[in-house]
C-alpha cells in the first residue's frame, strides 16, 4: 500500500517528513543505519526542490513510500506548473566527489551513494525523484 | 536560533544543535563568519548533540573552515555520532577536517597549535 505525505514547504515540515519516512523504513524491516540513510536522501531530495523550485513558504511536496517485493520505493514530487520555465528543477549535480573545499555538490552524491537506485524525472510541470532501497532478508 | 559558544583560552567551542540543515544553514554560516571576522579563528565544532546533518549543514562546516584558515586559524570537529561520521566520510570531508573523539582533545590540539 502506498503511503503518502503532503507537506507545505516550511522549514519545520522537513524534519516531520524525515521522521515519518524513517519510521516507515524501520517498520518495513530496514535496519537502523539504512533507515537513517534513506531519511537523509529524502531530505536531500526535498532540499533540492526547495532550493531550485520554490524556496521556503511556497508550494508543496508530496512524498510517497510503498513496498515492491524486497524493495522500498520512495517518490518525492513537487509541482512547478505555476512557476513557469524558470522553476524547472535543475539537473542533479554530477555524481562525483566535489573537492573538499567546495560548498556545493554533495546532495546528489549522498542520494546516489545511500540508496540502491535514484532517478529524477520531469513530467510536464512536475519534478519527481524516485528512490529504491533493498530490504535485507 | 543562535549557536552556543564557549571560549577556552584562544580556542572557541561551538556546540552545534541537534539538526544542522538547510533551514538554518544561512544563519549559522553568517554567525560563524561574524565570529571569524571578530578574531575568533580557532574553532572547535562540537557535534555530540548533532543527530542529523544534510549537505547544507556540511556546507556550513566547509564555509567555516575556509573563513578560519583564510584568517590564519583553523576549524576542527569533535564528538561525531557514527551516522554523522559516515556522512563526513562519504563526502570526503575527513580529508579537510581534523576530527577528534571529544571536545577536550580538540581544544588541546588547537591550543598546542596556537602555542607552537
Amino acid at each position: 500500500m502506498k503511503q503518502l505525505l503532503l507537506i507545505n514547504i516550511e522549514p519545520d515540515n522537513i524534519p516531520r517528513a524525515a521522521e515519518w519516512i524513517e519510521s516507515i523504513c524501520r517498520s518495513e524491516g530496514l535496519p537502523e543505519t539504512d533507515s537513517y540513510q534513506v531519511k537523509t536522501c529524502v531530505v536531500e531530495a526535498i532540499n533540492n526542490a526547495v532550493e531550485h523550485a520554490y524556496g521556503f513558504g511556497k508550494g508543496a511536496i508530496s512524498i510517497g513510500i510503498w513496498r515492491e517485493g524486497r524493495q522500498l520505493m520512495i517518490e518525492i514530487a513537487n509541482d512547478n506548473e505555476n512557476r513557469g520555465s524558470a522553476a524547472v528543477t535543475q539537473d542533479p549535480e554530477p555524481v562525483s566527489v566535489p573537492v573538499p573545499e567546495s560548498e556545493r555538490g554533495r546532495g546528489w552524491l549522498i542520494i546516489k551513494s545511500w540508496v540502491d537506485d535514484a532517478v529524477m524525472d520531469r513530467l510536464g510541470g512536475r519534478t519527481v525523484v524516485r528512490l529504491t532501497k533493498r530490504v535485507p532478508i | 536560533m543562535h549557536l552556543h559558544r564557549t571560549q577556552n583560552g584562544t580556542v572557541d567551542v561551538i556546540r552545534l544543535p541537534k539538526r544542522l540543515t538547510m533551514a538554518d544553514a544561512a544563519t549559522y554560516r553568517h554567525e560563524i563568519r561574524d565570529l571569524v571576522d571578530g578574531g575568533h579563528i580557532h574553532l572547535v565544532m562540537e557535534m555530540c548533540d548533532v543527530e542529523f546533518v544534510d549537505s547544507s549543514g556540511l556546507s556550513v562546516l566547509v564555509s567555516a573552515i575556509k573563513a578560519a584558515r583564510g584568517a590564519g586559524g583553523d576549524v576542527v570537529l569533535s564528538g561525531l555520532t557514527p551516522q554523522v561520521q559516515a556522512l563526513v566520510e562519504l563526502t570526503r570531508l575527513h580529508h579537510l577536517f581534523d576530527i577528534f573523539a571529544d571536545e577536550q582533545s580538540a581544544v588541546a590540539f588547537l591550543d598546542n597549535r596556537v602555542a607552537a
